[in-house]
C-alpha cells in the first residue's frame, strides 16, 4: 500500500482519508503480542534500546560481555521462530549495569526460560504514558518534548491513521535529531488488547481525548470508559497514575466523570492539583479533535482521575 | 438474524445448533449428572436409580441447549444455564428448581462462589453476573424481592468459555476467547461488582477452551488450562505466573488429521479435569479417539505428558470429571436441533480407573461394577442408545465450538473485495 509521504517528508492528511469510526468489536488482522513480556518496544524507540544492535568490542558500555542472544520477532502464533546464541556469556557478576529480560520461549520439551541481556542502564525502559484512541498523534507530539525521557505510546484501531502517525514520527525524527525519539505508535484495539502490552501497574498516564461517543444506548458497551474497562485500565496503571478524559459531548463527559466516580480504584484529582498539571492545558487543544471544537466554540467536559487503592470503607 | 447477537463475529450466524454433552459429578459423589442439549439427566448413585423430579421432566425445564452445569462444592446445590437465557438453580435433596433467573443473553459458563453463597454465570458477550443463593433454600427467610442479578465483571465483548471460583474463594477465574485467563479478586460484597484484577495469565496463543481448578491445601493456588493452540498450561493463581506448558498437539500423532493450507488449524483441547489428589491432569483433545492424561507435580510446579490412551473408535469425550475415588467420568454426546425444531439428543458415557505407578495404566469399569450398574447408563444415555450416531454428532459439536471460538480468517482477496463495497470507498475517485 502505497503511503502518502515520500520518505522522511511530512504525511499530508489527504492521503491517509479514513472513516470515523472503526469497529471495535471486529476480529483483528493485526499481530498482538502473547503477553507483554514477549513485546519488543525496541522496534519503537530505537534510541532507548541501544543494545539491541550487536555492540562492537569496545562499545561505550561499562562492561564487556562477548555474547548475546538475539531475539528474532514473535510471529503471530506467538512463538519465537529462532534464537541465535553466539558464544559463551559472561558471569553476571561482571555485568553490574546490565538488566535482565525473562522471555518464555515455547519449546519441544515444554517451556524453557531464554534470558535476553542488555546494556542500557540498571532498568529497562518501559512505557509510561499511554495515548487511548490517539489519532493523529496531536497530543503525542506536544509531550514528547515536556518529557522527554519518558516513553510514550499512541494506540489507534483505524489502519490509515495510524499509518500515519507513524510517518508523522519518521519525519519529525528526520526533521529533530535526538528528538521525537520517545514516542510511538501501536495499531491495536486497545479495548480487547491492552493487557498483552502493558504490565500491571506499569503506566503513569493515560489518556482518552474526545473518544467516539456511541450515542445509541445499544452501543453504550462499545465506550471506551465503562466501569468494566476501568478494571482494566486500573490494573495497568501504577498507584498515583493519572487517567485523563476530554470530551466535547456533555453527556458522554457526565457518563465517563460517573463511571469513575463509581470505580473504587479511581479518585478525582483535586481541582488545585488539576490546575497546577502542565498536561491538564494540552487536553483542550493538542489534538486535531480538540482544535476542530475550540474552532467551532464549543465546550469541552474534564475529568482527570488518580488511580488509588481501594479503600476499606465502601465494597 | 438478530444482529446484535452476532455483532463481533462479523455477521456469523451463531446457527450450528450443535452442542456437546455436558457431565457433572456431585462433590461426594451422591449424584452424577449429563446434559444433552436441553435434557438433564441426573442419577443418584447412592441409591442406584434414576432421578425423575416433576422438574426435571416438565416442558419448563430448559427450552434450549443447556452449555454449563455445577455443583456446588458442598454439593447442596446444582446449577444449569444455556441457550434459552434461563439460569435454574436446583435443590439437590429434592431435585425441585428453587429458582429460575432469566439473563438477557445466552450462558456460556457458571460456578458457585466456594462458601456456596453466590453463583456466578457468564455469557456471550463476555458479562459475569451474581445471585445470591443465600434464601433459595428457605424463601420465606429472606427478603420478598430475591434481587436481581448483579453485573460483577466484564471480559470485552469477548465469550467466555470458562468461569472458575478459587477454591480458597479469594479470586475468580474467567477465560475467553481472546487467548485470555483473568484472575479477579473475589469482592467482599459482590453487590458492589468485582473491581479488582490480580492479573491475566497470558500465554495461549488461541482461544482458552477449558479451565480447571487445582484442589491443594496450600496457600498458593494452581489452575491449568486447555486451549484452542493444542496446550495444556499450568499456572501459578496470585501471580499469574505460567509455570509449566505441554504442547499435547507435538506430542502425539493423529492420524486423520486435516491440515488447510491457509491456515494450520491445530486441534484443540476441548475439555480438562484435574484429580482430586491434584496428581493427574486428563483433557480431551479434538478428533482424538480418546483421553491423555498428564502428569502434575505441584511441589516442583511442572507438568508433564504421560500418556494418550485411545478408547472406542469415534470416542471423542465431550466432558470428563474425576471423582473423589480416582475414577474418571467421561462422556461423548451431543445433541442437535433440527430445522423442525426436533432435538435429537445422544450420549455415552464411560468411565475409566486410572493407576499411576510406574506406569500409567487405563482401565474401562465394566458397567457392572458402576453404581447402579446398566441403570445408571441407561437413565444417563438415554433411550435412543445408537452409539454411532452419538459419537458423529460429538465429533461434530466439538468442531462446531472450536469454530465459534476461532477467529475468522480471511483471505486478502476477500477483504479487499469487502473494502471495495464499502461505501467510502464508493465515493473515492482516482485516489
Amino acid at each position: 500500500m502505497a503511503s502518502g509521504s515520500k520518505k522522511g517528508q511530512h504525511p499530508r492528511k489527504r492521503f491517509y482519508r479514513a472513516r470515523a469510526h472503526s469497529n471495535p468489536l471486529s476480529d483483528s488482522q493485526f499481530p498482538v503480542p502473547v503477553s507483554p513480556a514477549h513485546m519488543d518496544w525496541s522496534d519503537h524507540f530505537p534510541a532507548f534500546f541501544k543494545s539491541n544492535i550487536t555492540a562492537a568490542p569496545g562499545h561505550d558500555s561499562e562492561f564487556n560481555f562477548e555474547a548475546k542472544y538475539t531475539v528474532k520477532k514473535e510471529n503471530l502464533n506467538g512463538t519465537c521462530s529462532e534464537w541465535s546464541k553466539a558464544k559463551g556469556v559472561e558471569g553476571d557478576s561482571k555485568c553490574s549495569s546490565a538488566s535482565i529480560i525473562d522471555v518464555s520461549v515455547r519449546k519441544a520439551e515444554g517451556l524453557e526460560i531464554c534470558k535476553k541481556i542488555q546494556a542500557f542502564g540498571d532498568e529497562e525502559p518501559k512505557v509510561h504514558f499511554a495515548d487511548i484512541g490517539c489519532g493523529f498523534g496531536g497530543l503525542l507530539v506536544k509531550l514528547s518534548p515536556m518529557f522527554p525521557n519518558t516513553l510514550m505510546v499512541g494506540m489507534e484501531l483505524r489502519d490509515k491513521v495510524s499509518e500515519y502517525v507513524k510517518d508523522r514520527i519518521i519525519a519529525l525524527r528526520k526533521e529533530n535529531p535526538g528528538q521525537f525519539q520517545n514516542i510511538s505508535i501501536i495499531r491495536t484495539n486497545a479495548m480487547k488488547y491492552l493487557q498483552n502490552y502493558f504490565q500491571k501497574g506499569q503506566l503513569q498516564k493515560m489518556f482518552f481525548l474526545f473518544p467516539d461517543p456511541h450515542f445509541k444506548e445499544r452501543n453504550h458497551r462499545r465506550r471506551i470508559i465503562s466501569i468494566a474497562l476501568l478494571a482494566e485500565y486500573a490494573h495497568v496503571m501504577a498507584l498515583g497514575g493519572i487517567l485523563y478524559t476530554v470530551t466535547d459531548v456533555e453527556e458522554l463527559g457526565e457518563w465517563m466523570k460517573s463511571c469513575l466516580e463509581a470505580h473504587p480504584l479511581f479518585e478525582e484529582v483535586p481541582l488545585k492539583k488539576q490546575e497546577a498539571d502542565p498536561v491538564v492545558g494540552l487536553l483542550k487543544c493538542a489534538t486535531e479533535e480538540g482544535q476542530k471544537v475550540e474552532r467551532n466554540g464549543g465546550k469541552t467536559f474534564y475529568s482527570v482521575y488518580c488511580r488509588v487503592l481501594a479503600s476499606s470503607a465502601g465494597a | 438474524m438478530n444482529m446484535e447477537d452476532d455483532e463481533g463475529h462479523d455477521g456469523f450466524a451463531a446457527e450450528k445448533t450443535v452442542t456437546p454433552a455436558l457431565l457433572a459429578l456431585h462433590p461426594f459423589s451422591k449424584f452424577v449428572v449429563v446434559s444433552v442439549g436441553s435434557q438433564l439427566r441426573v442419577f443418584n448413585l447412592l441409591e442406584k436409580c434414576a432421578v425423575d423430579s416433576e422438574d426435571i421432566n416438565s416442558q419448563s425445564c430448559h427450552v434450549d441447549a443447556i452449555k454449563t452445569i455445577t455443583f456446588s462444592k458442598d454439593g447442596g446445590l446444582f446449577a444449569s444455564a444455556g441457550d434459552d437465557k434461563h439460569v435454574k438453580l436446583w435443590d439437590t435433596d429434592t431435585w425441585r428448581c428453587l429458582r429460575t433467573v432469566v439473563a438477557t443473553k445466552k450462558i456460556s459458563a457458571s460456578s458457585f462462589s466456594s462458601d456456596g453463597k453466590w453463583l456466578l454465570y457468564a455469557d456471550k458477550f463476555g458479562v459475569v453476573y451474581a445471585i445470591s443463593t443465600e434464601y433459595v433454600k428457605d424463601p420465606l427467610a429472606g427478603p420478598a424481592d430475591p434481587g436481581q442479578p448483579v453485573s460483577l465483571l466484564a471480559h470485552c465483548c469477548s465469550i467466555i468459555t470458562s468461569l472458575k471460583c478459587s477454591a480458597d474463594g479469594r479470586y475468580i477465574i474467567t477465560a475467553d476467547r481472546d487467548f485470555k485467563i483473568r484472575i479477579s479478586i473475589f469482592p467482599k460484597n459482590p453487590l458492589m461488582g468485582a473491581h479488582e484484577i490480580e492479573g491475566f495469565c497470558l500465554g495461549h496463543t488461541s482461544f482458552v477452551s477449558c479451565v480447571a481448578v487445582v484442589n491443594n491445601n496450600l496457600t498458593s493456588q494452581f489452575l491449568v488450562s486447555g486451549g484452542g493452540d493444542g496446550t495444556v498450561r499450568l499456572w501459578e493463581v496470585e501471580t499469574a505466573t505460567l509455570l509449566d506448558t505441554v504442547d499435547v498437539y507435538e506430542k502425539i500423532t493423529i492420524a486423520n488429521s486435516d491440515v488447510d493450507n491457509t491456515a494450520v488449524q491445530l486441534p484443540a483441547i476441548t475439555c480438562i479435569a484435574v484429580s482430586n489428589n491434584a496428581s493427574l491432569v486428563a483433557v480431551g483433545l479434538e478428533s482424538l479417539d480418546g483421553v491423555i492424561i498428564l502428569g502434575l507435580d505441584i511441589k516442583s510446579k511442572r507438568l508433564r505428558f504421560l500418556q494418550k490412551f485411545l478408547l472406542e473408535d469415534h470416542y471423542c469425550p465431550t466432558s470428563i470429571q474425576f471423582d473423589r475415588n480416582g475414577w474418571l467420568w467421561l462422556v461423548a454426546g451431543a445433541a442437535q436441533r433440527t430445522e423442525a425444531g426436533e432435538e435429537k439428543a445422544t450420549s455415552w458415557v464411560k468411565v475409566v480407573s486410572i493407576s499411576s505407578g510406574d506406569a500409567i495404566l487405563l482401565e474401562s469399569i465394566d458397567p457392572a461394577s458402576l453404581p447402579g450398574g446398566t441403570l445408571l447408563l441407561e437413565a444417563l444415555d438415554g433411550t435412543d442408545s445408537d452409539v454411532k450416531k452419538a459419537l458423529a454428532l460429538a465429533d461434530a459439536a466439538n468442531m462446531a465450538v472450536k469454530e465459534q471460538l476461532s477467529k475468522k480468517k480471511y483471505t486478502n482477496e476477500h477483504r479487499e473485495l469487502r473494502k471495495r463495497l464499502r461505501n467510502d470507498k464508493k465515493l473515492q475517485k482516482g485516489m
